[in-house]
């Protein structure tokens, strides 16, 4: 029962000089988280300059060695007009500042995904990311997830305390796909002597290679790329990852470079080199897109180097609404020398349990999926 | 020499030149290196004689018999499982495989893992994937009576939630499968065996994909009598489905005392009572699930 407002309540009223205790006591107490915060934001500035000061040291170790790559590489690749245009963007790179390299995921030209973008996200783009995002871990859970790390001017939108941007979330349903293929789990095993040897072809700015590395530790991971984008990736994995084993191709000797590569996480091998890349074994490649902007020669020779090369699976990623000429392009390579297995969507519209009916695609699937088993007698 | 296998697929065929390359490449494909397939055709022809041959003439784990006569669905997989047994004897797990769907690579290697640690099990199965004509969709039903305690409470959960087309095509322990009387000459013999080995041991899923199975539109269940018999079907085969294999649990069970010690004969008299009544009850309640599967028959055969 509320007593009325004119009878005495019992609560005494606090006194003048208490009422002046306390709010001395609350500005001391918002003086003092004043200070905190800036001694955090102080810690993280100069965490960050320390990490691009490692960065542009790394960066400098790497421009380097791939400029030694492209030099002995000459003209002897046969270019996409994709692929040129992309490496002329990236020309820039080899003459980078300690602030470029400092803020490399915002500046390097090799994703759709923009910062910018999410500095004020639209209300599009942030539906998007909540809904790519809620589909995959309501019906997998969140132990495929990595989010976007914050080194390098790493950049996205922020859920449940995570960073994630579309790039983030195409790695994480491509993840979520090799599990559904059943590829994953032979790599996420820890079986004691063995280690496996991954492939990725292109390798973008190194943002899978950092996922699948962190959710299958015990893999070596075998990037080849022109120097141009390996210049990126392997500053950027390097530098995320500042206890990563890394390792470049030799063209003076390269069977050295496969000397003990258990003991390797990266190795970076110019696309120049594909034709001589002879790792002891190869148990995946994987093909997060650079394959559709490569030529119709090209794709044929990666897919039948890796078939050569023993790799029994093959893993291939495309826009769920690619143009027929690029699938057959891509994915019918791919079936010359793999039985080709699309890997089905995972879509909130979709019912996981079919009628007889093919399904239509839903408009939430951004990507498309193939594993690839190899063939017996190709 | 190289040793035994420990897996043997058992694979009855029946015309599907078309994509048994597909299939055998999967089955003889398996990472798992212990693996024999024996293929008994039923509806041999040059074109499944070519494929084979192909296969088998680089493959010495690949064996092949043509049947003389049509022996219909149940025999040939009967059929199947004896040249299995008879060329592989040593073989601890059996397997029977289609001539039309796909198994995936590890499929062998992770079920017999599944069975290794899993001594109580007689069965495990993987998840499968649905493969339409135009697209594919993941199945996500889950199954697993590893850890129920007793065959009662497993056979109850195999009468009201198996879905028997999935895990007919899992690996077995072939000694469970002989005691339970591999395919009896009943409608839906794969559901008929099923119950009879829940009351032997458990059944394990695996939570991967690893099953992919031929969606065919033209499957019809009111066909079922001249697909599974060669000839005519025997008169039995037009009593109640439950009925019929309520008759081969008791006789299996109840009468020869397949279950052995743990599951003596007069368990197996109340484990055939438990299923009629269960049976009985389904009859008169149908859950939603056999609801639709009713509706499904009965469209079937009106569009017949």
């Amino acid at each position: 029962m509320v007593a009325p407002a004119n009878e005495p309540t019992g609560a005494r009223e606090p006194s003048r000089s208490e009422r002046k205790a306390a709010l001395i006591a609350r500005r001391v107490e918002v003086q003092a988280a004043k200070e905190q915060e800036a001694a955090r934001l102080e810690a993280e500035r100069q965490a960050t300059a320390a990490t691009a000061a490692r960065a542009f040291e790394i960066y400098r170790d790497v421009r380097a060695r791939a400029a030694r790559m492209r030099d002995a590489a000459g003209a002897g690749v046969e270019r996409s007009p994709a692929e040129s245009r992309l490496l002329a963007q990236l020309a820039p790179l080899w003459d980078a500042d300690p602030e470029t390299i400092g803020s490399l995921r915002r500046v390097a030209p090799l994703s759709n995904v923009r910062a910018d973008e999410y500095v004020a996200p639209t209300e599009e783009l942030t539906l998007r990311l909540k809904r790519g995002y809620r589909i995959v871990r309501q019906q997998v859970g969140e132990a495929l997830f990595v989010e976007e790390s914050p080194v390098l001017g790493g950049f996205g939108y922020r859920r449940n305390g995570q960073l994630f941007n579309e790039d983030t979330l195409m790695f994480f349903h491509a993840l979520v796909a090799l599990d559904d293929a059943a590829l994953l789990a032979a790599f996420r095993a820890a079986r004691p002597g063995v280690r496996h040897l991954v492939w990725e072809s292109g390798g973008g700015w190194g943002g899978f290679a950092y996922q699948f590395t962190r959710v299958c530790p015990n893999v070596t991971y075998v990037i080849t790329a022109p120097p141009e984008l390996l210049l990126v990736s392997a500053v950027y994995l390097a530098t995320v990852l500042p206890q990563a084993r890394c390792r470049f191709f030799d063209a003076a000797s390269p069977s050295a470079t496969w000397e003990r590569w258990e003991e390797s996480d990266f190795v970076f091998v110019p696309d120049s080199e594909v034709a001589r890349f002879a790792p002891p074994r190869l148990d995946l490649t994987l093909d997060l897109g650079a394959w559709l902007s490569m030529t119709a020669g090209r794709v044929r020779d990666h897919v039948r180097h890796a078939f050569d090369l023993g790799s029994r699976y093959v893993f291939s990623v495309l826009p769920a609404r690619a143009e027929a000429a690029d699938v057959s392009r891509v994915w019918g390579s791919i079936a010359t020398w793999y039985w080709p297995h699309p890997v089905p969507p995972r879509a909130e519209t979709m019912p996981a349990v079919p009628d007889d009916r093919p399904a239509e695609l839903a408009p939430d699937v951004l990507h498309a999926h193939l594993a690839g088993w190899r063939r017996m007698y190709a | 020499m190289s040793a035994p296998p420990r897996v043997v697929f058992g694979l009855p065929a029946y015309g599907r030149p078309d994509v048994l390359a597909r299939t055998l490449e999967s089955l003889l494909g398996q990472t798992f290196t212990g693996v024999a397939v024996v293929i008994v055709d039923d509806k041999p022809s040059p074109e499944v004689g070519a494929v084979v041959e192909r296969y088998a003439s680089r493959d010495a784990r690949l064996g092949y018999e043509a049947n003389p006569a049509r022996l219909g669905m149940i025999g040939n997989w009967r059929r199947a499982f004896a040249a299995a047994r008879a060329r592989y004897p040593e073989a601890e797990y059996f397997a029977w495989a289609s001539d039309h769907d796909v198994w995936h690579p590890r499929w062998a290697e992770v079920l017999v893992e599944a069975l290794d640690r899993a001594p109580q099990a007689v069965l495990a199965y993987p998840r499968s994937i649905r493969m339409h004509a135009l697209d594919r969709r993941r199945v996500d039903g889950r199954f697993d009576t590893v850890d129920l305690a007793g065959a009662g409470a497993r056979l109850r959960a195999v009468i009201h939630g198996v879905t028997a087309g999935n895990a007919i095509y899992g690996l077995f322990r072939a000694a469970a499968l002989e005691r339970a009387g591999v395919f009896a000459p009943v409608l839906m013999p794969d559901r008929h065996i099923l119950l009879a080995l829940s009351l032997l041991g458990g059944f394990r899923q695996v939570d991967e994909y690893l099953w992919y199975r031929e969606v065919s539109p033209a499957f019809s269940q009111h066909r079922q009598r001249p697909t599974l018999f060669a000839g005519a079907a025997p008169l039995h085969s037009y009593l109640p489905r439950d009925l019929q294999h309520a008759a081969m649990l008791f006789g299996r069970f109840a009468v020869a005392g397949a279950g052995g010690p743990r599951v003596g004969r007069l368990a197996g008299f109340g484990h055939t009572a438990r299923f009629l009544a269960a049976s009985a009850r389904r009859w008169v309640m149908p859950s939603p699930r056999t609801r639709r599967q009713r509706r499904t028959v009965a469209v079937a055969a009106e569009q017949a």
